[in-house]
């Protein structure tokens, strides 16, 4: 049987420095009509590569592409001429990229960018081409289309860019759509939304989608097959059902220990998979896994990489070792208990402590300016009244999708922005009007993590001197012998390896930077530390490593935690009490469970549907209920409940007035007048 | 867009406003008193007396400030004192020509050294992009005068295809003039287009890289129309910045090749009524070009919104 797209063998070679990276070595796989087939994979696996060899999308130099063929339609696309490339590329094979913000070109409308494809492919003038990528934009979703056609990337939001992106890669009616972790920049809602719409298209027109992601939850939700790829290779392959339900490499394995689910067990530990991604640089023929593989055996090290085989029917794995469920179990649990954080030492204990923080009617706006002389016009209410605590010891989950307010309430508490009104109470003293010199002392009890290791340490910093910053900044350490101490304190208090203290930040990894940003956080000792995104940026083997760090921290160190996250399986992981934001209002807070368990308002509820579960059997009977439209912009804020124009159960009465937060159950309030009523009843 | 233009015209009557603030106290400060020269130093300190009254020279400064500004802004910048003419007159006679060669550098400078980038980039790494490399280095390193006097040694001397010096209106004879302005003309040009070609390269470059010419060349579109439609718009913009910069550097550098190829434009104006004391002169010639150069800049800034969308339309 011969398929759409066969790939056989592929090798994809890049030259970095007279070192020849082996960014795709062997690689084969096959994609039939009207299947999507994800291929799996962290930052650095090949994945990507692998799709864009076959179209030639590469950068050749450095790229090279130095063996195999990739079939489409029986022809090799990597010897066909420039010509017929270009009429595959766009026509036959179409692509979404990561990055929507960026994907489009800024100076050209989005209507000519549509057309310019339609009439270089389907050969149409450029009256019936118009028209064509008008009805493109309809059906993807884009309302009034007729006058958007002529709008420029910049006037659209990022879920709507995304969309304008699909429109363009299936204006020709291609046979492959390559969706190039096409969702990973959307949030939650707006990734579920283009996810339906995708999958929608394959039923309509027999597209193929190749689903290129390192999110296994929308694997499981999406995908019909799985090739999952680590360091350059294809390490198994087979339907989702087969992966999922038992999984063979040890990579896959571990990958589904190491990230939280929104149906786990509270307090379950995360298995993190030990180091880091090896280098492919001068790749051995070796199983690339072996160093980081908890079921390796001393003759893995003597053996060749191993192949693909068959484990049954469509399931493939290339492992020398036959890992049997019993194994998978013991090593688990050998691993769980060993790093000692059982379920039962879950802090239950600290509810009546007292409050580390507390924010009351917090606001802060930000002025709109007009016309020639700059005249303020109007406020955008980026955090309009909101009231919150944190106890000591706690870990306090914000989440929210982007454009609800959650950096600007902890840059307002952390005084980066001067609050427009509101009290900020940290330990007793409210810190949200004390003036800066009274402030300085106060700061090194609260620290900040960000989001992105790699812009937030400076370059030209050693590892050690960024550490040890605060206790210069604050004078915490009195001697030389002292300073280097505590450094190298902090250093093995995150799992770093102290004699990398003269290390630059780029020679380490992203998790270890992360570590860095870590230690330097905790260099003053402080009570209370912000985490903004802290794990986000990086991959999911390492993310495990890092909630961990954090949560052994806390329990070391007595910290409370404001963690600040889109990813709501984290958020739940690691959270106590979870707050989750609309519009620059809280609009839910509960403890995590009846939060995750019994959300209340409307939205709540979309977002934890949104969010889909590493499991194909649990997806198979969830219900997908999608939250319609996006959010709107804080400029202009609806009236009445902010989430009145999304909400399935909206009336009339919604739009009147704005619903105060009430509490309806001990420690769980809510924002909606019609939950309220409910409950009371 | 409106409000910007405005508020950006605003802007540059601030600037003006500095501007002749700043022509008015050099000036003041400047040694020498017009007075003396105006009589030469056979004159009795009486007479001095009087022709200083007669010149206004006797009031405050900020009277004669104010005079001074009213005037100009009727388009009366006072009498020369060396030449007793208009200096209004004088400017109108010598502007003209270094307008001229100015702006033939200028469209010369970005005739060629945009599209010299544009190859460069797309040939990276390769022998044109060297060669090119070279020239522009070359090109901002040589000052504008010295390379003058080597085309003069070379091209009239030697070789003899181009007189000398001298300068004639292309409406008089248009063959003369093309012939003693290309010198004068690519001397004016070359740092210029240097500059633009080097700008336009590494623009162009790092258009290349962004995930937009990416997704353009996945829908198959060819190499030239990528460059052409999606690259060098977005490329261009970085460019009309430098076209602000290089007025200015070609204004500044028809001083010295004025004096080089004897040509009566503003340049040689200023510096002879430098030498003259004449600061009536040199008064009106700074405020003619602080003019010159600060409305390029407002045309620049107002071309920015029709170069990007997202400055045009919020």
């Amino acid at each position: 049987m011969s398929h759409l797209l066969e790939v056989k063998n592929l090798q994809t070679q890049f030259t970095v420095d007279r070192n020849v990276v082996k960014a795709v070595d062997g690689v084969s796989y096959y994609v039939d009509e009207g299947e999507i087939v994800a291929v799996v994979g962290e930052s650095g696996s090949g994945k990507s590569v692998t799709q864009y060899s076959g179209i030639q999308l590469i950068p050749t130099p450095p790229g090279k592409i130095a063996g195999g063929e990739v079939l489409f339609n029986g022809k090799n696309l990597l010897q066909i001429s420039g010509e017929e490339l270009r009429q595959v590329r766009g026509g036959e094979i179409g692509v979404v990229f990561q990055e929507p913000m960026t994907s489009l070109n800024p100076v050209l409308t989005i209507g000519y960018q549509i057309i310019e494809t339609i009439i270089l492919h389907l050969k149409m003038n450029k009256k019936d081409a118009r028209k064509h990528a008008i009805e493109l934009l309809k059906s993807v979703g884009i309302p009034d289309a007729e006058e958007r056609i002529d709008y420029y990337p910049h006037q659209f939001s990022g879920g709507m860019r995304q969309r304008v992106c699909i429109a363009m890669a299936m204006a020709c009616k291609p046979k492959i759509l390559i969706a190039d972790e096409a969702t990973t920049a959307l949030d939650v809602t707006t990734q579920a939304q283009i996810l339906e719409m995708l999958k929608d298209i394959v039923k309509e027109t027999k597209t193929s989608i190749v689903l290129v992601t390192h999110n296994l939850g929308i694997v499981a939700r999406y995908a019909d097959r799985i090739y999952v790829m680590y360091a350059g290779e294809i390490v198994e392959s087979g339907t989702t059902k087969e992966i999922f339900s038992s999984p063979k490499h040890p990579y896959t394995i571990s990958l589904l220990n190491a990230i939280p689910r929104l149906d786990d067990p509270k307090g379950r530990q995360l298995i993190p998979i030990d180091g880091i991604p090896p280098s492919l640089i001068n790749k051995q023929d070796i199983c690339a896994f072996l160093p980081r593989c908890p079921h390796r055996t001393a003759a893995c090290s003597f053996k060749p990489a191993p192949k693909l085989e068959t484990v049954s029917g469509s399931h493939y794995s290339a492992c020398h070792e036959d890992i049997t469920t019993e194994a998978i179990k013991e090593v688990a649990a050998a691993r769980a208990t060993s790093e000692d954080s059982s379920a039962d030492a879950f802090n239950d204990n600290q509810s009546d402590n007292e409050n580390l923080l507390e924010v009351k009617n917090l606001k802060m706006y930000f002025p709109v300016t007009k016309g020639i002389l700059k005249r303020k016009v109007a406020d955008v209410k980026a955090v309009d009244d909101v009231s919150f605590s944190i106890k000591k010891g706690e870990t306090l989950g914000l989440v929210g999708e982007s454009g609800c307010g959650k950096t600007t309430i902890i840059r307002s508490i952390l005084r980066m922005y001067e609050p427009t009104a509101g009290d900020v109470i940290f330990d007793g003293q409210n810190i949200a009007k004390m003036p800066k010199h009274k402030l300085r002392p106060i700061r090194r009890n609260i620290s900040l993590v960000f989001q992105d290791p790699f812009s937030s340490l400076d370059p030209r910093q050693t590892a050690g001197s960024i550490v040890g910053e605060p206790l210069i900044i604050h004078k915490l350490t009195k001697t030389k012998a002292e300073y280097e101490k505590r450094v190298n304190e902090l250093f093995e208090l995150v799992g770093l390896n102290p004699e990398w203290k003269n290390r630059v930040p780029h020679e380490f990894s992203g998790g270890q930077r992360q570590r860095i940003g870590i230690a330097r956080a905790l260099a003053s000792n402080p009570s209370f530390i912000v985490c903004d995104e802290a794990i986000s940026a990086l991959d999911v083997s390492i993310q495990a490593q890092i909630i961990n760090l954090l949560e052994d921290l806390q329990k070391k160190l007595g910290l409370t935690y404001l963690f600040v996250a889109h990813d709501l399986s984290v958020v739940r992981h690691i959270s106590d009490r979870v707050v989750v934001m609309y519009l620059g209002k809280i609009i839910e807070v509960a403890d995590w469970k009846s939060l995750y368990e019994n959300p209340l308002h409307p939205y709540t509820k979309g977002l934890l549907a949104a969010v889909p579960i590493p499991d194909p059997f649990v997806e198979e009977n969830r219900e997908h209920v999608m939250l319609e439209g996006e959010i709107p912009s804080v400029m202009n804020r609806p009236k009445g409940c902010a989430f009145f124009n999304r909400c399935p159960m909206a009336t009339k009465e919604c739009s009147e007035a704005e619903p105060p937060l009430v509490e309806t159950e001990e420690g769980h309030s809510v924002a909606c007048i019609k939950v309220g009523k409910e409950v009371r009843v | 867009m409106i409000a910007f233009i405005i508020r950006r015209l605003l802007q540059t009557v601030i600037v003006l406003f500095m501007v002749t603030l700043i022509v008015f106290s050099i000036l003041q400060v400047l040694p020498g008193d017009p007075a003396r020269t105006l009589l030469g130093p056979e004159a009795s300190p009486e007479q001095v007396e009087q022709i200083r009254d007669e010149l206004g020279l006797n009031r405050p400064l900020p009277v004669q400030y104010i005079t001074w500004v009213e005037h100009a802004v009727q388009g009366d910048l006072g009498k020369s004192i060396a030449i007793k003419e208009d200096v209004t007159g004088i400017i109108g006679e010598h502007l003209p020509k270094t307008l001229y060669i100015s702006i033939l550098s200028m469209v010369l400078a970005i005739v060629i050294g945009v599209p010299a980038g544009i190859i460069a980039a797309i040939r990276r790494g390769g022998k044109i992009d060297s060669l090119i490399s070279v020239v522009s280095n070359f090109g901002m390193a040589v000052p504008a005068f010295w390379l003058a006097v080597l085309c003069v040694y070379f091209f009239s001397l030697k070789l003899g295809w181009f007189p000398v010096q001298g300068y004639t209106s292309p409406f008089k004879d248009f063959w003369l003039s093309t012939q003693q302005v290309i010198m004068p003309v690519i001397c004016l040009a070359f740092a210029a287009l240097a500059s633009f070609a080097r700008q336009t390269r590494s623009a162009m470059l790092e258009v290349i890289m962004q995930d937009f010419t990416r997704t353009a060349r996945s829908k198959g579109l060819k190499e030239g129309t990528i460059i052409i439609k999606h690259t060098l718009k977005n490329a261009i913009i970085p460019v009309i910045t430098l076209v602000g910069l290089q007025v200015r550097n070609i204004v500044g550098s028809t001083i010295f090749v004025e004096q080089v190829f004897n040509i009566p434009g503003m340049g040689r104006l200023v510096v002879q009524s430098i030498f003259n004391q004449d600061f009536v002169v040199v008064q009106g010639c700074v405020l003619v070009i602080a003019i010159i150069v600060a409305f390029t800049n407002l045309l620049i800034d107002i071309s920015y919104g029709f170069a990007d969308p997202r400055i045009r339309i919020k």
